[in-house]
């Protein structure tokens, strides 16, 4: 384990109440400020691996450690301690449509605000001029006091980011955050997530099916099937062969 | 080619199906009228309803307002006033009840919601009447037992409906305050909340509009509102009066309907 | 320093004044309406007594009282069933009428519409206390409430079906020189049976419910004994006459939501 490894997972397993296995002993590590493309079919268990690195569910066997530390120990204030530092972005995007903008990005400091003031909706000027900022950064700026449900589908997924902003996160997830929106605002979406990794060095790990888009965007691709890492390569050493390959194989 | 025999097999099958059931509903009609001892209508059917109508036409028109808190528009509006307090009480107590029994089915002992649900059962199974002549002997005659009846009996209904929602809410911005660090009363206030609340107005409404007829008979039991005069009037063949109280209800229950479904409409 | 502008919100949004108001109107009209209807929680304390006599007798159901409210009970779900298919023939006509994707003029839908609402302005014991005046004291007021309230219900409901129906099959057959008849026979009966018999099942659900009480005023039934034996302060009967009306509308609800089920 060297320091510069922000995550570490190590032979991990994920077996679902109903007995499916959604990992089958996946390790891996990721560099600080690295930015990953994690690609695989359908049920591959990308969505379980995301929801695994932030406890969203407890996995069944191995060890995940965050910053060193192992987050499976984690638990009530300790745990949402941790998820504060974890960026997590859908695909179902998952604003609160009836509220604005505004609330929705301020929604990203939740984590650092006390119950009372959250439904108060007492933000402290700081974290509202952050919203602000945060916003400008995504071109959203002009829809502060719109509200969610108002925008379409690539504006909504730019407050998700926005939102992502404001916990200034060590790591985000990306879990297929451009797989309901058209080729242009997904390449607009995939410019801002670069944007986190690049200026503010966020370690970026995102969930795509377009390799193009993997190709484009990544520095190191990561290939899951069946629960099982089958590819892990920096992107420039990756052709689009070798991507179909991880797609393909588990057919033949 | 076995599926045409089949398909032969089934349709033998719906045709004495269908045999069954018209016997069936044959026999319960049959036992219907042969059973039912039916009175024979008042030979004054006639000039009653004649009278009705002509009070229909000719309405007390004095009645509307004479000041004395007993006319037409103080008991209208007294019959609203039941409704609005009994609505009003049953939606701010169906709120915990609801969320209770819906979040107990998730887990795995749904024993809290199994009883949750035969309690609302219980209570819409008991007519609003019968309510109100039970709080009637608890606070006395007078509109606080019509408000007491229609609370209780609306807890009934909104707890049902309320509880539906939660059920076929959408979760998914939850997930983003839990995945941003948010404790269960962070969740709840800034998700959970804003996304119910416009479901929950829009069926307190529904509620209400239910709430104003019924409130219009509690008076029948003295428990307050238009359905006292209404009764009294018909007990003394007051027939001008009944014609006017009975075009009031009308035209109250119409706007009360309009005006809800109108906001209902722009909440979604 | 930000590449756009900060949007600015008028003071009515900013402060959320609309909302602000109708929480206000609303806490008036509250304290009013608490005014007006006399509330008054200690009302319970003085007539805690006399309650407690209520709740003593009721949770003592005399049962031998059960073998005198089995003819009434019966006449009670009678009442029901007669009372919501007389309703039901008469509504169906009026559901087509007032259905607005059958074409006939705005003003037969228009008015055939408002003449259903006003039915549904009035609940079925108001309507059984006024009819009872007409009619007279028995069972024959009481189903003839019943089938009122149902036509104004069930011509509601089965309009707002028909509205749903899916006009392609019968513009072919309209095309192919079908008459009206043959039309409503072959291209929409079809496909709104189902739900037609779900809401005569769900209607007669409730009239189950109201025509318990109807008795109250005199229109036959249950109700009657509601009525006698509150009247007599006899209430370990009237548990009898309560728990009898919970049983009809369980047992009823139950083989309604069956037979719903079996439809679908
Ligand atoms: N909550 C759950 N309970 C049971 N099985 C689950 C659950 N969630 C996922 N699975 C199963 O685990 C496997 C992996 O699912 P996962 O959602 O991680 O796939 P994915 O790679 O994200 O797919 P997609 O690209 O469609 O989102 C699938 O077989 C799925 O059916
Ligand atoms: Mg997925």
């Amino acid at each position: 384990m060297s320091d510069s490894d922000i995550l570490q997972v190590n032979h991990v397993t994920k077996v679902y109440p109903n007995g499916i296995k959604g990992l089958d002993d996946i390790s891996f590590n990721v560099k600080r400020g690295e930015f990953i493309a994690v690609v695989g079919l359908s049920g591959a268990g990308k969505s379980t691996l995301f929801r695994s690195i932030n406890r969203m569910q407890d996995i069944t066997n191995g060890e995940i450690f965050i910053n060193g530390t192992d987050i499976s120990k984690l638990k009530g204030k300790e745990l949402r301690h941790f998820r504060r530092k974890i960026g997590m972005i859908f695909q179902s995007f998952n604003l609160v449509n009836r509220l604005t903008v505004q609330k929705n990005v301020l929604s990203g400091r939740v984590g650092y605000y006390s119950t009372w003031k959250t439904i108060l909706g007492l933000y402290s000027k700081g974290d509202k001029e952050k919203a602000v900022r945060s916003l400008d950064h995504v071109n959203m700026l002009k829809k502060l006091y719109d509200r969610a449900d108002s925008l379409s589908g690539g504006q909504m997924q730019r407050v998700a980011i926005a939102r992502t902003m404001m916990q200034e996160p060590d790591l985000v997830l990306a879990d297929e955050p451009v797989a309901s929106l058209d080729p242009k605002t997904s390449e607009g979406v995939m410019k801002d997530l670069r944007n986190l990794n690049v200026k503010d060095h966020d370690t970026v790990l995102v969930n795509l099916h377009s390799i193009d888009l993997a190709l484009e965007f990544a520095d190191r691709i990561i290939g899951i099937r069946d629960g099982q890492l089958v590819f892990d390569k920096a992107a420039a050493q990756s052709t689009p062969d070798d991507l179909k390959e991880i797609y393909e194989g588990g057919n033949s | 080619m076995t599926i045409p025999k089949i398909n032969e097999k089934q349709k033998r099958r719906d045709r004495y199906s269908w045999i069954v059931w018209g016997i069936i509903i044959i026999v319960i009609y049959g036992w219907c009228f042969s059973d039912m001892k039916f009175s024979h209508i008042q030979e004054s059917a006639g000039t009653v309803s004649k009278s009705i109508f002509m009070g229909l036409i000719h309405p007390d028109w004095a009645y509307i307002y004479n000041g004395s808190g007993e006319d037409l528009v103080s008991q209208l509006i007294m019959t609203l006033a039941i409704a609005f307090l009994g609505t009003i009480i049953a939606a701010i107590i169906s709120v915990p009840f609801a969320f209770f029994a819906s979040r107990s089915k998730n887990s795995k002992y749904n024993v809290t919601s199994k009883v949750g649900t035969f309690l609302l059962t219980a209570i819409r199974a008991f007519p609003e009447i019968v309510l109100a002549i039970m709080f009637i002997k608890a606070v006395g005659p007078g509109s606080f037992a019509g408000v007491m009846a229609l609370g209780i009996h609306s807890i009934g209904m909104l707890g049902k409906l309320f509880s539906e929602s939660i059920e076929e809410m959408n979760h998914s911005s939850e997930y983003s305050i839990v995945a941003a660090g948010g404790s269960k009363p962070q969740v709840f206030a800034l998700s959970t909340w804003p996304t119910i609340l416009p479901a929950l107005i829009s069926y307190t409404l529904y509620s209400f509009e239910i709430s104003v007829r019924s409130a219009s008979i509690l008076g029948l039991v003295g428990a307050g509102g238009i359905g006292a005069p209404m009764i009294m009037a018909l007990n003394t063949r007051n027939w001008p009066r009944v014609g006017i109280i009975l075009f009031g209800i009308v035209v109250m229950v119409m706007v009360i309907d309009g005006c809800s479904g109108y906001i209902r409409k722009k909440l979604v | 320093m930000h590449t756009s502008e900060v949007p600015r919100r008028s003071f009515v949004k900013k402060y959320h004044i609309k909302g602000m108001i109708v929480i206000a109107i609303l806490i008036v009209l509250f304290l009013y309406s608490l005014k007006i209807c006399g509330v008054d929680p200690s009302l319970f304390v003085s007539n805690i007594a006399q309650f407690g006599v209520l709740i003593g007798q009721m949770s003592n159901p005399d049962w031998s009282y059960f073998s005198f409210i089995w003819d009434p009970l019966v006449q009670t779900v009678q009442m029901a069933i007669l009372g919501t298919t007389i309703g039901t023939i008469f509504a169906i006509p009026a559901a087509f009428l007032a259905a607005r994707n059958l074409d006939h003029s705005k003003v037969v839908h228009g008015t055939s519409r408002f003449v259903l609402d006003i039915f549904r302005t009035l609940p079925s014991l108001l309507l059984a206390a006024i009819l009872v005046a007409i009619f007279g004291i028995g069972p024959t007021t009481g189903t003839i409430t019943l089938a009122i309230f149902s036509f104004g219900m069930i011509s509601k409901l089965f309009y707002e079906v028909l509205e749903t129906v899916d006009m392609g099959p019968a513009e072919a057959m309209k095309a192919s020189g079908a008459s009206i008849i043959q039309i409503i026979r072959l291209a929409i009966i079809p496909q709104i049976a189902g739900q037609f018999c779900s809401f005569f099942l769900y209607t007669l659900e409730v009239n189950v419910r109201s025509s318990t009480v109807l008795g109250y005023v005199g229109a036959g039934g249950l109700g009657l004994y509601l009525q006698q034996t509150i009247d007599e302060f006899n209430y370990s009967e009237t548990a009898v006459v309560i728990l009898a009306t919970f049983a009809t509308v369980l047992v009823i609800d139950i083989l309604s939501n069956y037979l719903r089920r079996k439809l679908q």
